[in-house]
């Protein structure tokens, strides 16, 4: 049987292509970030030409080099345009790797989310207008979460090591500390939603909502930081490596990501008026659309996706560990019972 | 057991991992059809928008002239409305009530060109490289799109960024009551203001800095300009304020009506136009402040510096009397209580008392942003919004600061100006005089 396993040699290529889709998708949300942030999204009035030239066939000098909306909108739109294309290596990799229909869905639901993404942008652009923009914006996190969980389910991890190395473990199958993981992603997701919002602000609307989303980011940010800490070390008692470094890294990620959420108030709007007994304070003046601004600011956004995806791996990882246990009498479950050699 | 073993290329998981997919997969692309059909078909786009009418002065006019309850007739706000509209434009196709006369010194006072470049939606032409709707993209978050002060983010920061309508402006060098250079203005947004919001703008090109200067004085005169027929009109009774030519929907109905306006010379709205706001931006080049020679006694490393320093001292808490708001850092003072004149000029309204929330509830609801006491500057850090140049605390000192209560000098000599100066440049050094 073991070898029957292994001679099915399972294919690679969904998780590379996977990996590689994350990736990218990844630079696309941050280059995506870098349009937000520098007002750059109507660089290119048409859509889906630039100026009239089909997108690949722009001239790159003119690009790379051209003006700085120009290189951020239209790179995003490249950009855009391969996670299209690797999502379609994706899905084809999948079929030809598994009947799982699962998975095969899966990979679908990733190609059809992407064009989504990639017509939601069109629209945006199109019609100038801020509410798709903050769909777009919602749209890109949550598509990068689910590719972080594509990855995981189509990878290594999951299909050979997972049951033998957490077996002896009996103390992560606490349901108490998975909902707890589930409530934290799903409140992250929230508070990038609440992010986007700000970040996309109408000219037109009253000034009074504002001051809500603000105090609503900060007191859930807070409580994020908190319940991350103490998630964090309630896990002490989870000896497990495949759940625990996510966990550590989560618990870095997410004070990185307040100091950036200070940071980037600040690079925005400056320091509160009740600061200005100090001289750093009374001193400071906001550096609108500097490279220092754009590239913190952005780094704030795009840091909230890769905890959204850090959250993800968690809790899919934590969700597979959980149902092969309590599953334990499934033929697979009992099948991936049997002893395994490591490192396969 | 083996045969239970899917034939899959990897583990696949069980339907337990992913059960939405598999159960509501249809659910699923009808929410994503939904959510694209609403957003195609539903959603208002930034163009096409209109400037919002200044409901705060004419609410306060209101109670000012008019018996209580009593509100303005409509067809006078559709006469202002369409005078605003036809002598101003929209956000989008903006316009200026140039006088007839192509020669008229009115004409230098900005570039229609250039306030078309700052005006409308954010976009680029040329492959990006002209960029237009530069104030929608740098300023309208805080400025608003009528430049009131009170864009979506306003309510965040202390100070509010400036309500351009006022036409009154602190840091400029320009005594008060006239309207800054455009230097002053290009000064401001190239370097921003230090401890406030106000961001510095290094790296926009000289043409759109000239752009957004413009456009600042335009907002400005605009809102100048509206408050006058508010005022105009609730001074009228039944008589109209003007004839309005059916319905102004096009741009080209707008100018026709613009241009009939502007050369009727026995209106009022030529009065408010020609003798009153624009004028003052035309004289303004010829107003400025002459700085004179600067003394050496106000550098700190001159031997006169501690001379004009302790004198300077002498005026501080004495004769000038900046003492009762600055103090002295370090020694203990009684702030008084101040707001500034984009707050006065409504809470001083009869029956609002900026202690009582409830008086002040129309004028919030109309648009005013909640007072905040406006603070004198602390003089212990040299830190000086204006600028730290001998030049720019002489004009700070010797205009005072528009719409604060920051008074200006009128009995103090120029020397005793700037011994002030070299006074308030010792303060940060910690008592050396
Ligand atoms: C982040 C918010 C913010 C943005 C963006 C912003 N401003 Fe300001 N601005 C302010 C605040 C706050 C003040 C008031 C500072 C004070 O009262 O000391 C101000 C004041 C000003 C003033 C008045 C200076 C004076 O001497 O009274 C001008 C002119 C001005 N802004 C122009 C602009 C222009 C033009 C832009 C866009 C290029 C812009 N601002 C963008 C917040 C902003
Ligand atoms: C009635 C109160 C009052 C008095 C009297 C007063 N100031 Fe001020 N001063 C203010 C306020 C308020 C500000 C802050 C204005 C602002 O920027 O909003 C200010 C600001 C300043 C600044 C900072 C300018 C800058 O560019 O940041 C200086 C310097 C200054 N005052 C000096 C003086 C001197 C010297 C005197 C005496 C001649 C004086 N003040 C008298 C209220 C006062």
């Amino acid at each position: 049987m073991m070898n029957e396993q292994n001679s099915a040699s399972p294919s690679r290529w969904p998780n590379r292509w996977g990996k590689l889709l994350a990736s990218v998708s990844f630079v696309l949300i941050f280059f995506g970030g870098l349009v937000t942030t520098t007002v750059a999204g109507m660089a290119v009035p048409d859509w889906p030409r630039t100026y009239g030239y089909n997108m690949f066939l722009y001239p790159f000098y003119d690009w790379f080099f051209g003006p700085w909306d120009l290189f951020v909108e239209h790179g995003h739109r490249l950009l855009g345009t391969s996670a299209g294309i690797l999502a379609i290596l994706l899905v084809i990799a999948t079929f030809r790797a598994t009947r799982s229909t699962t998975m095969r869905r899966f990979s679908v639901a990733l190609l059809a989310l992407v064009i989504f993404q990639g017509v939601l942008g069109g629209i945006r652009v199109l019609r100038d207008d801020r509410l798709v923009a903050n769909l777009h914006g919602l749209v890109g996190p949550a598509f990068f979460a689910l590719v972080v969980a594509f990855c995981t389910l189509s990878s290594r991890w999951y299909s050979q090591n997972v049951v033998r190395a957490e077996r002896r473990q009996a103390d992560f199958g606490r349901a108490g500390l998975f909902r707890w993981a589930v409530v934290l992603l799903v409140l992250c997701y929230l508070q990038l939603a609440v992010g986007s919002l700000l970040r996309h602000v109408d000219v037109t609307i009253s000034p009074r909502g504002f001051p809500h989303l603000v105090y609503t980011h900060l007191a859930l940010g807070i409580f994020l930081m908190l319940a991350t800490g103490l998630y964090w070390l309630r896990t002490g008692m989870l000896a497990n490596t495949g759940l625990r470094w996510q966990i550590h890294a989560l618990a870095l990620a997410i004070i990185v990501q307040v100091v950036l959420g200070l940071i980037t108030w600040v690079m925005k709007y400056g320091f509160p008026w009740w600061l200005d007994q100090y001289l750093f304070a009374a001193r400071f003046v906001v550096p609108d659309k500097t490279m220092q601004q754009t590239l913190l600011v952005t780094a704030h956004m795009a840091m909230g996706s890769a905890i959204l995806g850090l959250w993800t791996l968690h809790v899919v990882r934590f969700h597979c560990l959980r149902t092969k246990f309590s599953t334990a009498t499934s033929p697979r479950a009992e099948a991936a019972a049997e002893p395994m050699p490591l490192g396969t | 057991m083996q045969t239970k073993i899917p034939k899959t290329g990897f583990d696949a998981p069980t339907a337990t991992v992913v059960p939405c997919c598999r159960q509501y997969t249809g659910a699923w692309i009808a929410l994503a059809i939904a959510i694209l059909v609403a957003t195609v078909a539903g959603c208002r786009p930034s163009r096409g928008l209109e400037f919002a009418a200044n409901e705060v002065e004419l609410l306060k006019l209101e109670r000012y002239k008019f018996a209580p309850g009593q509100r303005l007739d409509p067809s006078y706000r559709e006469q202002v409305d369409a005078v605003m509209a036809s002598l101003f434009g929209t956000p989008d196709e903006p316009a200026f009530p140039f006088p007839a006369n192509d020669e008229s010194s009115f004409r230098q006072i900005l570039s229609m060109e250039h306030v078309a470049v700052a005006a409308g939606p954010v976009a680029s032409v040329d492959d990006g490289k002209t960029n237009l709707g530069l104030y929608r993209k740098h300023c309208a978050n805080c400025h608003g799109l009528v430049g009131d002060g009170a864009g979506p983010v306003a309510l965040t920061l202390n100070p509010y960024p400036r309500d351009f309508r006022l036409g009154k402006f602190k840091f400029k060098s320009t005594p008060l009551r006239v309207p800054p250079t455009d230097a002053d203005l290009a000064k401001i947004i190239r370097h921003g203001i230090p401890g406030t919001a106000m961001p510095a703008f290094p790296g926009l090109p000289p043409h759109e800095l000239a752009a957004l200067v413009d456009y600042v004085k335009y907002l400005s005169i605009r809102g100048e300009v509206e408050r006058r027929l508010w005022d105009e009109v609730t001074n009228l009774n039944g008589e109209p304020l003007v004839e309005i030519p059916g319905k102004l929907q096009t741009a080209e109905a707008r100018e026709a009506f613009r241009k009939r306006i502007v050369s009727d010379p026995n209106s009022a709205v030529t009065a408010i136009l020609f003798d009153d706001v624009l004028p003052r931006w035309v004289e303004r080049d010829q107003r400025v402040t002459q700085v004179g020679e600067i003394p050496a006694g106000v550098a700190v490393e001159s031997s006169e510096f501690s001379r004009f320093a302790a004198n300077g001292r002498e005026l501080f808490v004495g004769k000038a009397n900046c003492i009762q708001c600055h103090g002295i850092p370090g020694q203990a003072a009684t702030q008084p209580v101040h707001y500034d004149d984009w707050t006065n000029d409504w809470v001083k309204t009869p029956g609002v008392d900026v202690l009582i929330r409830k008086t002040m509830r129309d004028f919030i609801r109309a648009g005013a942003l909640p007072p905040r006491q406006i603070r004198p500057r602390n003089l212990a850090f040299p830190v000086y919004r204006g600028g730290g140049e001998a030049e720019a605390l002489y004009l700070r000192i010797k205009n005072g600061i528009e719409g604060t209560p920051m008074p200006s000098s009128v009995s103090l000599s120029d020397t005793e100006i700037w011994e002030l100066v070299a006074f308030v440049r010792s303060l940060p050094l910690g008592g050396k005089q």
